[in-house]
């Protein structure tokens, strides 16, 4: 909502969309002259775009001298090598039009005509450039108007003689369609197409008393334009409709004073601006003939133009005649110029502009991977847009384990299952036989075998040292019972075992008043490498407590004093055994001998153990355990483990040298090997380091249920951290509750934890949906008390702000606002008007009513060829037109055809200039082509038709063949009814849009059990096929259109009628070529909707 | 998993231009263009009921963005009337807290900053400047200030850099902008001024949208950006002190995209444009993001409806 003014005055030139350096061109007027300039020097300045926002005074950024003075600028977007910012052409006061390039001048280098052809009679008045860049035309006096091919600019096109000889005040390009425009002169408007040689294809708009002095086309619409009077008692701007030009089709009196200078914004279609003689500029809205906002002008001066910015679509420029060019925007121009904010445009709150717009449609996530989507869809069958909000929960492929772990977490406090579902795991077939998955299944064993508090023995078993005795893992029998069982079955066992705990985990209480020589202690001694098979056997059975095999191993390698020792300790009763085997081997007779044998017998039973043995500190252990560990051959790391297991009784040294062989291990990379460690050693952290070979829900559960095992009440360090990481994941993929569930147990954990916490349980839904209390919730200490701001004394209190204190809009602007004089509007639209009413926001424009569609149009049609060329309006309507639902639709954008090269689109009929006649020459074709200005339409018609390039085959009203479209839509509408199937070659591809609706309509003729019914079917494939086919043979419809027609055949081969009619319904709202199919299209949908009874 | 998706009956009485889950997905909020802000309750199951309907807007309202709930019910909403509007809710009652119009044209996007940096929050506008408005512990009143000529022809988002647990981690933002620009602007802590870091030029049309990523990937940030010309950029940086800035095109849409947005975890993307279309996007194991096939319900019955 600003404005700043420029250096000077000048006629101007926004560039065009497309081109590299933005920026305005500013030239001297030809029609002015300032008798008090200091000099009388010509200059061409560009000023940038960038400049306009960031400077607060504005001055050119590259100015050159010039000899030309300049009526109107125009720039072409049409880039090439040569001119890499396109050419900018100026209609000159000498009758010159010049043209150069743009790219050297912004540049700053120098000002390279490229062509100065003085054609034209007088004043170059005005010259515009086509939609496309490639065209140039310019208009002047005497009614002459010439052609430039921006590619070609050494000779210019003329379309001949003017059929006037007024001058030609304006001329503007159509937006829509490369080959017509509209120039004016004072007293009428006429129409040039570049395919029609000789004179206007149209004029009109001759109303008495109107000066027309300026003139737009609708940017969205082909057929619409809108022209302004200067005239003092007529200062109206019209509306016209090119297919209607009788009479306008709105009149908007916004100017109290001749209007001379109107603009439609190329961004918002509703938008229009406009200057009038009295100083004012008034922005508008054309649908509502609301002026919705103006512009702060400078007084006692004339504006010459308004031009919106096509680039920024909310600026715009104002020419004045003898004041600096002012440059506003309905939003914000940067740095302001100080003194320039009178001159601040202003447009109405309640107006929101098109570019504002942003497809209606979004989304946001949460977590818990909750989606909320907001779109705009269209209801065909209220006929009405509707605004959709879903709320959804992403569902992603990929699977993290949520549902491993929700199993999980529901098992976890029954230890039989929890029992079951590692039995599951350890156990389960992997086809996979490498030592790695066995080992994984050996890491599942033990954790087993720790949930269930499996024995000593049990625990060697699973490792695989001793033979599993007992099978039935899930026995409930309790670790003791299971060891009682064990001693019945070997009864020679003596007591020396009997009292030590079996479990490692649960041995603690049983332990703790026992104290008995650590095995750590003397195995460090032992030179394991040296060890051979009789060795590591002797070892596997004292594991296995098969005592009498070790003294039998030790008594064969004549090891008898080692076997008694052996036996001393642990199996008493084998000494006798011992003794006699000696006494056999060695022969010896010493009656001592068998002395000792008597006393043995009967010192056994009872024996005690020395408790007075000191416990070793951790760190001896740990240096004891490494040393083992050096000597212990790698193949037999599960001897080594069990060797503990078996031998050592205290408890916490069991975990030690566990956690000790397991960091030893983890250190050599052999991480599932220390993953066993530490699951027997009970460390979780060391277990989380080593087990990441296993998925993340596998790792967490392991983790899991060893802490469960251990019976700990915190979560370790890194046991929180992979929870809090598996949360998040399980967040993402919408796992809420499970998520909660999984952190739920936790208690003083850390900030970040309890943040999750309090976070899951939101994201689960609640008290409502969990049934759990509240955790602690994290934010209740930091919440700020943010509602006491709002105390009488704060400065910025919302309730009671005072109106913006700037010069801006006052609230009601869009019905009060007009401080130039009241806006005379035009008298309300007519009440059925549907344009005036389809957008009241900033929504895409409502498709036409399809009720539009379904007026059985056909009936009455063709009086005229429907099928015209897009430039062309359709037929006159037959009945006097009320301007309002019967409007013509809006004629949509020629569809792009990628086929055809922009070269080839038109035909240029238009002579080259060298032709043109002589000044007095040019009257005479104005008699040649027997025109004059109040032509009728019908006429005019027929003219245009033949300059078209469509071969006009007569109508052969006898022949039996079906005819071409051409000659078909000029024969009477009864014809319309012939029922043989059209000789018409089509494509392949064609065949396969009619067959199928052919097929359709010959199913419902078969089928019909009513008269009637089969009667409609008939006419409406009559229909189809007189309409489509010949439309497809001759390529008349768009590729837009046939790509929906593929469809529709598709979905009507497949019988999805539905389908089929929701493809009608959008051809109907979007196809380009309406006049095209608007022919078939009814006759198409009753047939569908008949299909569908 | 199944999907259930479930409509929700907003009674906007005309365009939706907005909806935002705030960060449990317990609370939607609405906008559109009847000026008005809805707010509704979601259950997990996707029930929905309407908790409040807030007016106070004269213009069409365009965007919502949700405080942190360490900050208990707090909205912002920016509208085409000039005015960010904070709504609170106390005590289970909704009602404006604040209002601000500074700015000098349409308020096109609005964003609380993360938790970390405090209550906080910046908004963009088409007059070309940035809003930042902040609220003081101690004298329990919003301060705001503005950045003036942040992007020439208008700012159209603002997306806060992620939160880090360190006080005196330096605080960012991302702005876009119709200058074809996506910039980068750094907080000076001293002067207390906010200083443009970083230009990124990669887009030949106007940013519609440009966010960054709510979580850093040991230590890499990742911003997304997207504009009328259907580009869709990812910009990563290892480290956001020293490194440089990569960009790497994503997509190129055959259609102007206008919406991208990263869920609070950073796993998900979902971009929107002229297809009437929402394609969600998910980082992959490797780093990559990659498209997830969706269902898209918002495509049936609306074809190339401009």
């Amino acid at each position: 909502m600003s404005s700043k003014l420029y250096s000077r005055s000048g006629v101007f030139s926004w560039g065009p969309r497309g081109i590299q350096s933005k920026g305005l061109i500013v030239a001297d007027f030809a029609q002015f002259f300032d008798p008090n300039a200091v000099s009388v020097e010509q200059k061409i300045d560009f000023l940038a775009a960038s400049d306009i926002y960031e400077k607060a005074q504005l001055t050119p950024n590259v100015s050159l001298p010039t000899n030309y003075r300049f009526n109107e600028l125009s720039w072409t977007s049409m880039c090439s090598d040569a001119h890499p910012n396109g050419i900018v052409a100026g209609g000159t006061e000498d009758g010159s039009v010049v043209f150069f390039d743009a790219d050297k001048f912004i540049s700053g280098q120098k000002l390279e005509v490229l062509s100065a052809r003085k054609d034209h009679h007088g004043h170059v008045l005005t010259i515009d450039v086509s939609k496309d860049g490639r065209w140039m035309a310019s208009g002047g006096g005497s009614g002459q108007i010439l052609l430039w091919d921006c590619a070609n600019l050494k000779t210019p096109f003329s379309p001949g003689a003017p059929n006037f000889p007024d001058q030609v005040k304006l001329l503007r390009w159509n937006h829509k369609n490369e080959s017509v425009f509209a120039s004016i002169s004072s007293r009428r408007v006429s129409f040039w197409d570049l395919r029609r040689n000789g004179s206007p294809v149209l004029e009109f708009a001759e109303i008495p008393g109107c000066d027309w002095s300026s003139l737009c086309w609708n940017p969205s619409d082909a057929s619409q334009l809108m022209v302004a009077s200067q005239s003092q008692n007529a200062s109206v701007v019209q509306k016209w409709d090119s297919r209607f030009t009788q009479t306008p089709v709105k009149e908007y009196r916004h100017h109290n004073m001749g209007v001379t200078s109107l603009d439609w914004n190329k961004s918002d279609d509703r938008l229009l601006i406009s200057s009038g003689c009295d100083g004012q500029v008034v922005i508008w809205n054309h649908e509502t003939s609301e002026v919705l906002g103006g512009v702060g002008s400078l007084t006692g001066d004339w504006i010459r133009s308004v031009k919106w910015n096509e680039e920024e679509p909310a600026q715009f420029a104002i020419q004045y005649f003898q004041h600096p060019v002012q440059i506003s925007s309905l939003t914000s121009l940067g740095v302001p110029q100080p003194g320039a904010e009178v001159l601040a445009a202003r447009v109405s709150d309640q107006f929101v502009p098109a570019w504002h717009r942003a497809p209606l449609i979004g989304s946001s996530v949460s977590l818990g991977g909750r989606l909320a989507t907001f779109w705009k869809s269209y209801d065909v069958m209220t006929q009405q847009f509707q605004h959709n909000v879903e709320v959804e929960t992403i569902g992603i492929q990929e699977d993290v384990g949520v549902e491993d772990i929700a199993q999980y977490l529901h098992v976890k406090d029954d230890k039989r299952n929890l029992g079951w579902y590692l039995h599951e795991r350890a156990y389960a077939q992997s086809t996979d036989s490498s030592e790695d998955s066995e080992l994984r299944q050996k890491v599942w064993l033990i954790l087993l075998a720790l949930q269930e508090g499996a024995g000593r023995t049990k625990m060697l078993s699973y490792l695989g040292l001793v033979d599993a005795q007992n099978d039935d893992v899930f026995s409930d029998h309790n670790p003791t019972t299971h060891t009682n069982s064990q001693t019945t079955t070997q009864p020679t066992t003596t007591t020396d075992r009997s009292a030590r705990s079996t479990s490692i985990v649960s041995a603690a209480e049983t332990d703790n008043d026992m104290t008995e020589i650590s095995v750590i202690d003397k195995c460090s001694e032992v030179n394991w490498a040296a060890l051979n098979t009789s060795g590591w056997d002797l070892l596997l059975n004292t594991m296995r407590q098969d005592h009498l095999a070790v003294i039998r191993v030790l008594m064969s390698s004549n090891q008898h004093v080692a076997a008694m020792m052996y036996s001393a300790q642990h199996d008493t009763e084998n000494l006798s055994m011992i003794l006699e085997d000696y006494n056999r081997v060695t022969q010896n007779s010493n009656p001592l001998s068998a002395l000792t044998l008597a006393l043995s017998a009967s010192a056994s039973a009872s024996r005690t153990e020395t408790p007075s043995h000191q416990h070793a500190t951790k760190e001896e252990t740990i240096q004891k355990v490494y040393k083992i560990c050096e000597t212990f051959p790698d193949e037999k790391w599960r001897e080594l483990l069990g060797l503990i297991i078996a031998h050592e009784t205290n408890t916490e040294d069991i975990r030690l040298s566990a956690t000790t062989i397991g960091q030893k291990w983890l250190s050599q990379g052999k991480n599932l090997r220390a993953c066993i460690a530490f699951l027997i050693g009970g460390d979780i952290d060391q277990l989380l380091l080593s087990n990441t070979s296993f998925s993340q829900v596998d790792r967490l559960k392991q983790a899991l249920v060893l802490h469960q095992v251990l019976k700990a009440t915190t979560y370790s360090q890194g046991l929180e951290q992979l929870i809090i990481d598996f949360t998040n994941r399980l967040l993402t993929q919408g796992a809420g509750s499970t998520a909660w569930n999984l952190v739920k147990w936790c208690q003083n954990g850390s900030a970040e934890m309890q943040e999750l916490q309090w976070t899951c349980y939101n994201v689960a839904g609640g008290r409502d949906c969990t049934g759990d209390q509240p955790p602690l919730n994290p934010y209740n200490i930091s919440q700020p008390q943010i509602q006491n701001h709002q105390s009488p004394n704060h400065p910025m209190r919302p309730f009671q702000q005072q109106p913006h204190p700037s010069v801006l809009a006052p609230p009601a602007m869009a019905n009060g606002f007009n401080p130039y004089n009241p806006a005379q509007s035009q008298a309300p639209p007519p009440p059925n008007d549907y344009m005036s009413n389809r957008r009241s926001s900033n929504i895409a424009p409502m498709p036409p009513s399809s009720t539009f569609y379904q007026t059985p149009s056909w009936n009455h049609k063709p009086l005229q060829p429907p099928s015209m060329p897009p430039n062309m309006p359709p037929p006159k309507p037959a009945a006097p037109v009320t301007p309002g639902w019967n409007d013509p639709p809006p004629m949509a954008a020629k569809s792009a055809q990628p086929t055809a090269p922009k070269q080839n689109v038109m035909e240029i009929n238009w002579k080259p200039v060298e032709t043109a006649p002589a000044p007095g020459g040019m009257m005479r074709g104005q008699q040649m082509n027997g025109f004059s200005g109040g032509m009728g339409y019908q006429n005019l018609m027929s003219n245009g038709i033949q300059g078209m390039t469509i071969n006009n085959q007569p109508p052969s009203a006898t022949s039996s063949s079906f005819p071409s479209p051409t000659a078909y839509q000029q024969r009477p509408a009864s014809v319309a009814s012939v029922s043989a199937p059209p000789p018409i070659q089509l494509t392949p591809e064609d065949e396969k849009i009619v067959e199928p609706i052919n097929a359709l309509a010959q199913i419902i003729i078969d089928n019909a059990r009513v008269q009637a019914r089969m009667e409609k079917a008939k006419e409406f494939r009559t229909r189809i096929q007189a309409e489509l086919s010949p439309r497809l043979a001759a390529n008349r419809l768009s590729v837009e259109t046939k790509q929906h027609l593929t469809h529709l055949a598709y979905f009507i081969g497949m019988r999805q009628i539905r389908e089929a009619q929701a493809v009608v319904a959008q051809m109907a709202r979007n196809s380009s070529d309406f006049t095209e199919i608007s022919s078939f299209l009814p006759a198409l949908k009753s047939l569908l909707s008949l299909a569908l009874q | 998993m199944t999907t259930i998706r479930q409509r929700i009956d907003t009674q906007h009485r005309d365009a939706i231009h907005d909806a935002q889950l705030n960060i449990y997905g317990n609370r939607l909020a609405t906008c559109g263009s009847d000026r008005l802000v809805k707010i509704f309750e979601v259950r997990p199951n996707g029930q929905s009921y309407p908790l409040i309907e807030l007016s106070g807007h004269n213009g069409p309202v365009w965007k919502v963005s949700w405080a942190h709930p360490k900050y208990g019910g707090l909205l912002a909403s920016a509208s085409y009337d000039k005015k960010v509007i904070i709504w609170q809710e106390v005590n289970g009652r909704w009602q404006k807290t604040y209002e601000w119009e500074t700015h000098e044209a349409s308020v096109t996007s609005v964003a609380f900053a993360p938790h970390q940096f405090g209550l906080m929050l910046a908004s963009s506008s088409a007059d070309g400047t940035i809003g930042i408005l902040r609220f003081d512990g101690q004298t329990q009143q919003w301060q705001s200030s503005r950045i003036q000529y942040c992007h020439d022809q208008g700012v159209n988002s603002v997306s806060w850099a992620p939160g880090t647990a360190d006080p005196n981690g330096k605080k960012r933002f991302v702005s876009a902008g119709n200058d074809k620009l996506v910039k980068i602007w750094l907080l000076n802590e001293e002067l207390n001024e906010w200083t443009c870091e970083k230009t990124i030029h990669c887009h030949k049309d106007f940013v519609r949208e440009a966010a960054w990523c709510p979580v850093t990937n040991k230590g890499q940030h990742s911003i997304v950006s997207c504009g009328l010309d259907g580009n869709l950029v990812l910009y990563r940086i290892s480290d956001i002190d020293t490194a440089e800035w990569k960009s790497k095109l994503l997509e190129q849409a055959p259609c102007a995209l206008y919406h991208a947005s990263f869920s609070p975890c950073g796993s998900f993307l979902s971009v929107s444009g002229d297809d009437n279309m929402i394609t969600l996007w998910r980082e992959n194991l490797q780093g990559q993001w990659i498209k997830i096939p969706r269902e898209n319900k918002e495509r049936e019955g609306m074809g190339q409806q401009r």
